[in-house]
């Protein structure tokens, strides 16, 4: 044996790697627990589970299309819309990404979400009194992403910034009122008594749209 | 001239920006727009050093003209809001092309000499030859916008990179002696009085075991 090879086998000894006979002290784990770790790991990370159960309770609340609350004096409704991303952490699918309009409110999304699926990420149409938002959201951080907001009303470009500016923080509220709506739900006593058993009920459903082509 | 990639996202196109409040850790003085020209200042851009051995550098600059670090109010503030780009220029030197000028070196090296480089002479010539190209290099550039409404708190970071996002909240914070606190789910829940107990996972949807959900993990 060469001494850069006995070397190599030294320092592997060292971290741990192997053992005195030169052998894997852990067995190689195979392809897909390691990817069920990694998913864990990333449903773990920064408490991503919040933002994606709240993603999820929140495309329940939108099917109706009815104003979800009161924002500045203006009814704020949610609509779910194009790309439409599920991760979980059980079972052989790790992630799901469905796309289409009404994709959203689909049987397969609704069936993902029985089989344990949250909404890891999201493009979300969010109507203010007269003001459209369009913007993907993601679970762990809530950041904003390739969002469009209302055309803007002033002309000059100093005017413009201003406004754009104002926009982008009118849609950050929003996004946070919507959120601490979730909490208010989530921290109280009928979260696990009815909401819970009521989002099951409704992705065990069949959709409209199914029961339609069916 | 370094090359810009991106030209301030804040005034068109598409929004992308993560979302933080600002959390003054000592008392704000009277005359605003001196503390925060200040703190600009304190982290202003600085181009790159050809001649030192560091490739990166990243700071505050103006807005609208981003080789500029006067910071006169003016040019930072917008109504009520504090408006800078976050400058980042990096110097690249392609180990491919390294190599290259190496092995050109040592072909010329053994023809002159009449055998092969030592490997003191090749540590050395491998030096030579990154300096020479680092200094031929144009360095990338690219800016990132910071906004920040002094009146409600609200600061967006118009970028979702977590590197560039950590990077340049620690430079806010170290500047104007203020607390970023990221509007994330967490940190949210955190500061409207939650207890991290009431935020376990919900065993009935993402079909976590319920001693796990109850022991805060997964």
């Amino acid at each position: 044996m060469g001494r850069r090879e006995q070397a190599r086998q030294e320092a592997a000894f060292h971290r741990g790697e192997v053992g005195v006979d030169g052998r894997a002290t852990e067995e190689r784990r195979d392809a897909a627990e390691l990817e069920r770790s990694k998913a864990r790991e990333q449903f773990l990370r920064g408490k991503a589970w919040l933002g994606r159960e709240f993603l999820t309770w929140l495309l329940w609340r939108t099917e109706s299309g009815e104003p979800l609350l009161e924002h500045e004096g203006a009814p704020l409704s949610v609509l779910f819309t194009g790309r439409l991303t599920l991760r979980g952490i059980a079972g052989e699918v790790t992630e799901v990404a469905v796309k289409g309009t009404d994709a959203p409110y689909s049987a397969l999304v609704r069936q993902a979400v029985c089989r344990g699926m949250l909404i890891h990420q999201a493009r979300l149409l969010l109507t203010h009194g007269e003001k459209v938002f369009e913007a993907t959201l993601d679970a762990e951080f809530l950041d904003v992403r390739g969002a469009r907001l209302p055309e803007l009303m002033t002309e000059e470009q100093d005017d413009q910034l201003q406004e754009r500016l104002w926009l982008a923080e009118q849609l950050s509220a929003l996004l946070s009122a919507l959120f601490v709506e979730f909490l208010k739900i989530r921290t109280g006593r009928g979260w696990r008594r009815t909401v819970v058993p009521q989002i099951k009920e409704w992705i065990e459903e069949e959709p409209p749209t199914a029961r339609r082509v069916a | 001239m370094p090359m810009l990639c991106a030209l301030m996202p804040i005034l068109r196109g598409a929004v992308t920006f993560s979302r933080f409040r600002a959390e003054p850790v000592g008392r704000v003085p009277r005359d605003s727009n001196q503390w925060l020209a200040r703190g600009l200042k304190l982290r202003a851009f600085t181009p790159i050093d050809r001649k030192g051995d560091v490739d990166r550098s990243a700071g505050f600059v103006e807005l609208e003209a981003q080789d500029s670090v006067e910071f006169s109010p003016g040019s930072f503030m917008q109504g009520e809001h504090l408006v800078v780009s976050w400058r980042v220029d990096q110097l690249k030197v392609s180990s491919a092309q390294v190599r290259a000028e190496l092995e050109a070196w040592k072909t010329a090296f053994e023809l002159d000499k009449g055998r092969p480089p030592g490997r003191v002479e090749r540590a050395e010539a491998r030096l030579a030859v990154r300096q020479e190209l680092r200094n031929a290099a144009t360095p990338s550039s690219r800016t990132v916008d910071v906004s920040w409404n002094l009146k409600t708190s609200s600061v967006e970071l118009w970028t979702v990179s977590r590197k560039l996002v950590d990077e340049i909240a620690d430079a806010f914070g170290k500047a104007f002696d203020t607390r970023l606190i990221p509007q994330t789910p967490p940190a949210m829940a955190e500061a409207i009085g939650i207890p991290d107990s009431s935020l376990k996972p919900t065993p009935e949807l993402s079909w976590v075991e319920e001693q796990e959900a109850d022991d805060g993990q997964a």
